[in-house]
């Protein structure tokens, strides 16, 4: 059996992708096809003969489609050109497209920047007793930072998987029946487990740092690959990474009454990740005592994140409108994606202790590594530690002794964000929701190692104990 | 003029992949031709006036065999 993949142009929803596959299906050889929108390929698996450039091209010809031993290049103005008697020239047309282009995608670091560093979120604290807008504040933010690089990476490689199928002749509206059935997911379980939470209280406390880790790992891995997918990286293709065909062509179909049970079911599964922001209210709902108090908070704060994320989904649809502005939106989106992955995967590295780039950029302690560790009376070692903005800054010795009891003292100054769910994998079990003031907890004796304390998505730079 | 409202069906290959599998049963040369609406994903089959009861209703099974089309 043989294999011959041939690039295609001219496809614009997943019935195209079947006509194709169906078509070539028909000839003697072909033994199997698979046509794909998002590659613009079609991958044939033949005996003897194989269907040559020609041939598809008479007779797909009414299609509309073309074929090619080579992916097509698009040609575009050239930003630097030479011209005779007048050397290197500007295309100054190009200049201001392209600045105009960076431009908006700088401007959407900037505000996501500004908003983290703004630190909006202290602004809006939450307690068992507070208000259900204060819920719903508490999710706007949450939305706007570090939350939106992992749900609003998923749904941007979601969307790309989305908007292929449907094509780029399909209304917004429909586009965007999918996020609604996403968001109604998200809804539900964030309802649902907020009510349970508050139901059965710390029975069913996520505890697991290492599996929250490695979901978020899977998951950022898949978004990174998505990611250079969307920003053409030739050598990723061959990957495949798409929901299965059967999935997304029911999705592209009947879009009221098939299909929409995927985007439901990963917009609910989006409650295993270890967004700081969502940690905080899960706890807080724990505490809540009440079903219907538990899902009230979880559903306001699900409904708060909703609204930036819709915007993501919004944005990613009127950049899928044609097939100039899908490119171009998709290649944009793809580097949000890689730098989004990126960013969770150097995260998760600290949360699991793991050497990571934030090592590199670490504040040196402001003690000496051999300093003698702190003991208080009853003979315990301390690791003290101050909490504020978006830093853990240690003020006790970073090196300890192995199997002396120990305790971690943390002061809470106004920590924001995922800072306020602590995280010291070896250390401790599960993460340490930090209330405002002193919290000390209990390390046990811990063994000769290397630690990070940082938070539970590992983005609060790491604070390293050393125990010998 | 009897007619089979397809869920669905968006565009000219849709059309043209429903056609290919009526073909496979022979049933095609009962469509006079078809109408689409994009937006609301639907097309129309307008069928001959020499379609039975027989012929319509195994269209239907056929098109609702096919994933993401549904006949009304």
């Amino acid at each position: 059996m043989q294999e011959k993949i041939y690039y295609i142009t001219g496809m614009h929803c997943a019935s195209c992708e079947l006509l194709i596959e169906k078509r070539l299906l028909k000839e003697s050889g072909v033994k199997a096809v698979e046509a794909s929108l998002g590659n613009g390929t079609v991958r044939i698996e033949y005996d003897g003969h194989v269907p040559r450039v020609k041939d598809l091209d008479k007779w797909f010809k009414s299609d509309g489609y073309s074929f090619s031993e080579t992916r097509q290049k698009e040609t575009r103005d050239p930003l630097v050109y030479f011209q005779d008697g007048k050397g290197i020239q500007v295309d100054k047309k190009v200049l201001k497209k392209k600045l105009s282009t960076l431009k908006k995608v700088a401007l959407v670091f900037f505000v996501l920047w500004l908003i983290e560093k703004t630190g909006a979120a202290s602004y809006v604290t939450l307690a068992d007793n507070s208000s259900l807008g204060v819920f719903f504040a508490f999710g706007l933010v949450a939305g706007l930072s570090s939350c939106a690089a992992l749900v609003g990476g998923i749904l941007l490689s979601l969307t790309k998987n989305w908007n292929d199928q449907y094509g780029y002749d399909v209304s917004t509206k429909t586009k965007m029946i999918p996020h609604a059935y996403f968001h109604g997911g998200r809804l539900f379980a964030y309802v649902l487990l907020g009510g349970v939470l508050g139901m059965v209280g710390k029975a069913i406390a996520f505890e697991n740092v290492t599996v929250y880790s490695i979901i978020t790992l899977l998951v950022s891995a898949i978004m990174f690959l998505i990611g250079l997918q969307m920003a053409g990286v030739g050598w990723v293709e061959k990957f495949q990474i798409r929901m299965p065909k059967f999935v997304t062509r029911r999705v592209a179909g009947n879009g009221v009454r098939q299909g929409n049970q995927l985007p439901f079911a990963i917009g609910a599964g989006t409650i295993l990740l270890p967004c700081g922001f969502t940690l905080i209210v899960q706890g807080i709902a724990l505490t809540s005592g009440s079903f219907t108090r538990g899902a009230l908070m979880m559903g306001m704060f699900v409904l708060g994140t909703m609204i930036p994320l819709l915007f993501i989904g919004l944005a990613s649809v009127q950049g899928s409108k044609n097939p100039q502005r899908g490119r171009t939106f998709s290649f944009y989106a793809g580097v949000v994606l890689v730098i989004f992955a990126l960013y969770n995967v150097n995260g998760q590295m600290n949360v699991l202790g793991y050497p990571s780039v934030s090592d590199v950029f670490a504040k040196a302690p402001s003690i000496s590594s051999d300093a003698t560790p702190s003991v208080n009376r009853q003979g315990e070692q301390i690791i003290s530690m101050v909490a504020k903005g978006f830093s853990y800054t240690l003020t006790s010795s970073p090196t300890i002794k192995a199997g002396v009891p120990t305790k971690l003292v943390v002061d809470n100054q106004g920590i924001q964000g995922c800072g306020v769910f602590l995280s010291a994998r070896g250390l401790m079990n599960g993460f340490v929701d930090l209330k405002y003031g002193e919290n000390v907890i209990d390390l046990g004796t811990p063994k000769k190692g290397i630690y990070k304390i940082t938070c539970s998505m590992g983005m609060v730079p790491p604070v390293t104990i050393r125990v010998q | 003029m009897k007619t089979i409202i397809v869920q669905g069906m968006h565009c000219g290959a849709c059309e043209k992949l429903i056609k290919m599998e009526l073909e496979d049963s022979g049933l095609d040369r009962y469509v006079e031709h078809v109408e689409i609406f994009s937006e609301e994903k639907k097309g129309i089959l307008h069928l001959s006036a020499s379609t039975g009861d027989g012929q319509v209703a195994e269209i239907k099974k056929i098109i609702d065999n096919m994933e993401g089309y549904s006949t009304e």
